[in-house]
């Protein structure tokens, strides 16, 4: 289980995160929802250890977590000029041998011997996602894992990560609820650099109301203002 | 839209000069004022020289083919080719004055004739692959991806992907420039300056940023991620200069120092590019815009009265090198 609790974290005067709490449970894949800029990327580059808060503990297990047991896919993938997917993989699997590329290829069917630069952009998220399963780690963080792939790959890879989760612990985030909702087990919404709230799978049927409540008087006042001024 | 144009331009050129530093402005000020002062000197002889023409040429034809913004201004600006020519003249702008001063309208007239001539190649007809070329005969060492092929390149190695990419990116020109060099390494110093151009050409596959994940699976601390680096890239730049040093001792032994000056002077080439890349790195990033402090040390390398310049620059950047990883090796929860 990963446990957070009083985290704060900021930019120079700009606070991102506030007084966040959150218990993630392991061999689970819990779920993180928010509006642009509510703070969820740099949630996760906390727990990854890339930001350091001002305040507050990141947890595994009781104990501080180390970066080698997370693996970390993050929104957008850069990879380095001019090398095959093949040369960006080797890399990878130097840390994790008995992974079989070719085998786990088949399932995403990339051209490997081709350079990156040719690939589209689905084709780079699955090969940046080859690389992080490929780590084979305790901690699994995918930020917006699914965008950018297609319908049959999103599926793959939401019966991939439920096969995987008995020994993982999973994090996911996504603007898109839905995705979330049909493979998460539990789903926390973050707010204002706080978590809103957290809910389990038996109470997602009400989560997007909640969210939606949650905005209701704003988005009423804009749309009100807009049709008002039209 | 002219003018807005140019205003964006100098708007860009305050925002680049601002975020060098003032070290940085005062050595380009410096080699900005010895360029127009070997111009004024060669524009004032009263014998016709062609080298300004010929660098101004050049200059433009580089910065028209490498211009990125093309398509941009094809799409929103109705006739760019005036643009273009506004742009160029105001780069050559100095020279005309030059010229003015000095009297000789032959060669302001062939300036102007440039700056007008150089946007009608890609202008008016489709000329991608000859830019392209001109690109490439101008910028060899960071060439565009026009020439670049998919070459299996025999490097087992996964930590010398530095090399894959630079290879590939180099290949119709580095393959048969090394081809050249083990050939005519029998002759003397062939193999000595052949060396050291070429390490030079090497420290050029140090000008992009690598991502977060390349530097963490590399190393788990600053110091060991940069000597691997300098380990494993001296590595295969001595498994290429063996068959050159081999030929050139065999077929030209009262030079063997040379060849051995050569190979150190072309390692501590290599030392010094990665130290500059990590002093200045930035991931993800095209490092090219600030290798002016690596090619100006490199070119100190080769003059002996200037060593102690590269040594106390690669001092400083190591450091600073430290401090950007700093945050790929930091633990904060652990």
């Amino acid at each position: 289980m990963i446990t957070i609790r009083d985290l704060k974290v900021e930019y120079g005067s700009y606070t991102v995160l506030n007084n966040l709490n959150i218990d993630i449970p392991g061999s689970a894949i819990h779920g993180l929802v928010g509006l642009n800029g509510s703070g969820k990327t740099t949630l996760l580059n906390t727990i990854y250890g890339l930001k350091k808060p001002s305040v507050g503990t990141v947890q595994y297990n009781s104990e501080g977590i180390k970066r080698n047991r997370i693996a970390y896919l993050e929104t957008t993938n850069y990879f380095y000029p001019r090398i095959t997917g093949n040369e960006y993989l080797r890399l990878f699997n130097i840390q994790n041998p008995d992974f079989d590329i070719v085998r786990w290829n088949n399932l995403f069917d990339l051209p490997l011997n081709k350079v990156i630069d040719d690939y589209s952009t689905g084709m780079k998220k699955k090969l940046a996602l080859l690389g992080v399963l490929c780590l084979n780690r305790d901690i699994l963080i995918l930020d917006e894992p699914f965008n950018g792939l297609d319908m049959e790959t999103v599926q793959k890879t939401k019966v991939l990560l439920m096969k995987m989760k008995m020994d993982k612990t999973i994090i996911i985030t996504s603007h898109i609820l839905e995705s979330l909702i049909s493979i998460c087990d539990s789903i926390s919404y973050l707010n204002n650099g706080k978590i809103q709230f957290t809910k389990d799978r038996k109470d997602f049927v009400t989560i997007e109301k909640e969210i939606f409540a949650v905005h209701q008087d704003k988005i009423d006042k804009q749309i009100h203002d807009l049709m008002g001024s039209l | 839209m002219i003018k807005t144009i140019i205003k964006i331009r100098l708007l860009q050129l305050y925002r680049l000069l601002k975020d060098i530093g003032i070290f940085r402005i005062i050595f380009v000020i410096l080699l900005f004022s010895f360029i127009l002062y070997v111009a004024f000197l060669t524009i004032k002889q009263p014998v016709k020289n062609p080298l300004t023409t010929i660098v101004s040429a050049i200059l433009l034809i580089a910065v028209h083919a490498g211009r990125k913004d093309k398509r941009f201004l094809s799409i929103t600006v109705v006739n760019p080719y005036f643009i273009y020519v506004s742009e160029y003249l105001l780069i050559i702008l100095p020279l005309f004055l030059i010229c003015i001063v000095s009297f000789n309208w032959s060669e302001l007239g062939l300036l102007a004739i440039l700056c007008i001539a150089i946007p009608l190649i890609s202008f008016y007809s489709d000329f991608g692959k000859t830019s392209s070329f001109l690109k490439f005969i101008v910028k060899p060492f960071i060439s565009g991806s026009n020439y670049t092929i998919n070459a299996k390149i025999p490097i087992t190695s996964a930590y010398a992907f530095e090399w894959i990419s630079g290879i590939r990116r180099n290949f119709l020109f580095l393959v048969p420039l090394y081809i050249l060099l083990v050939c005519f390494s029998f002759k003397p110093y062939v193999a000595s300056i052949g060396m050291i151009v070429f390490s030079i050409i090497i420290s050029g596959f140090y000008l992009y940023g690598e991502c977060r994940e390349f530097i963490e699976l590399y190393a788990t601390g600053t110091n060991e991620f940069i000597f691997r680096k300098i380990g494993i890239n001296l590595r295969y730049l001595i498994i290429l200069y063996i068959p050159v040093t081999a030929i050139s001792i065999l077929c030209q032994p009262s030079t063997w120092y040379f060849v051995a000056g050569a190979i150190i002077i072309s390692c501590f080439i290599q030392i010094l590019s990665i130290i500059f890349k990590y002093g200045l790195f930035k991931e993800n990033s095209d490092l090219s815009r600030n290798s002016m402090i690596g090619i100006l040390n490199i070119i100190f390398i080769l003059i002996p009265f200037f060593w102690p310049v590269p040594i106390i620059m690669g001092i400083r950047y190591y450091i600073k090198g430290q401090n950007n990883l700093k945050k790929y090796f930091n633990d904060y929860n652990s």
